[in-house]
């Protein structure tokens, strides 16, 4: 019963926020080109480097602008590298640890649950006072990496997620190009996250959470 | 409560408010937000984007007919597109490159927004395209 409720998840968290008109704002844009070339940063051998995924190329950027933050830059994200899993969905996705005790550091490696077959095991690779940077490891739902950082920008803080990934593989990228099922699913999570940091941070969203997407047809080759 | 340099909420008439609401669109979540080198303009589920750069006019206009001006609209006459929330005034869009179809079959050559303060958009539209 806790399975279906939890791949039930990510529909029932759609379904609250299309009647409460909490919706994001995403501009997408289709590029023909192989897109930037993906630099990763680990040498682990487990790790799944976009070459060796499925699909287009996907550069996404999910971001929230936070007024009245009772947090800085760096709080916040420090708060995030000690705890992600404050910032998860429960109802459908949780990060755990590996080690847990110290939060993010380089080395560590972590996993985000969801329904499914769809566990995605990262490494982190980068931890600076106002980033993060985790990369897929074997068997990652995509191949690329994953950033969350903080900034401020004027009197606003803005908390923002970028990827730059394939699907994992080809089961994966049908249900993401053609089913777009996964792709909706993924920006659902994201955002659930942006909007839990806007909680954390003590301030108020300004504007809707924004998500651009930049699709790089020719990596599909 | 500080405002935000950037993004540019709309002005609600009280009694329009609660009709527009009905579709989605909120008085503390949409606007338009200058994001870097992109203008965005949400109106509840519905949204747009494109480059700053792509703006080749930004005038106030207004006072509209509210009958006109309120909800999503489409000119039958230019395919313009209307983000209105009153009939107060607002900030007529040209772009150089009609924008992707947000309503209608058509793309959309000029967007009208009726955000609160339309001179701080056009002044920061200008200070942006420098």
């Amino acid at each position: 019963m806790t399975g279906l409720r939890r791949a039930l998840g990510p529909a029932r968290s759609l379904a609250k926020r299309v009647v409460a008109g909490e919706f994001w704002l995403e501009t997408v844009w289709e590029r023909d080109g192989m897109g930037p070339v993906v630099q990763m940063r680990s040498r682990d051998p487990e790790i799944q480097h976009p070459r060796n995924g499925a699909g287009p190329l996907n550069h996404r950027r999910y971001r929230v602008h936070i007024a009245d933050a009772g947090l800085s830059a760096e709080s916040l994200a420090q708060t995030f590298r000690m705890n992600p899993d404050r910032f998860s969905p429960h109802s459908f996705a949780t990060f755990d640890l590996d080690p847990s005790a110290s939060g993010l550091q380089v080395g560590d490696h972590a996993t985000v649950r969801l329904p499914g077959p769809w566990d995605g095991p990262v490494t982190v690779v980068e931890s600076e006072p106002t980033s993060c940077r985790l990369e897929t490891r074997d068997g990652h739902m995509e191949a690329g990496w994953i950033e969350f950082s903080t900034r401020e920008e004027g009197d606003e803080l803005v908390f923002e997620i970028e990827s730059l990934a394939r699907s994992g593989d080809a089961v994966f990228d049908a249900l993401y190009h053609p089913g777009h099922v996964a792709k909706i699913v993924q920006s659902e999570m994201w955002v659930r996250v942006l909007e839990a940091a806007v909680v954390v941070s003590g301030g108020r969203l300004v504007g809707r959470p924004l998500i651009d997407s930049t699709i790089y047809r020719g990596a599909n080759g | 409560m500080n405002q935000s340099t950037s993004f540019f909420p709309y002005h609600f008439d009280r009694r329009t408010q609660p009709l527009l609401r009905l579709i989605g669109v909120r008085a503390d979540r949409d606007g338009v937000r200058l994001d870097g080198e992109q203008l965005l303009a949400s109106f509840g589920v519905l949204n747009m984007g494109t480059p700053i750069a792509n703006v080749a006019e930004a005038s106030v206009t207004g006072p509209y007919s509210a009958l006109k001006a309120i909800g999503p609209r489409l000119s039958m006459a230019d395919h313009g597109l209307t983000f209105g929330t009153t009939g107060r005034r607002g900030v007529c869009l040209r772009f150089d490159q009609p924008i992707s179809r947000v309503v209608g079959p058509w793309d959309h050559p000029g967007l009208t927004l009726t955000v609160a303060d339309p001179e701080r958009l056009v002044a920061a539209l200008a200070e942006r395209s420098l």
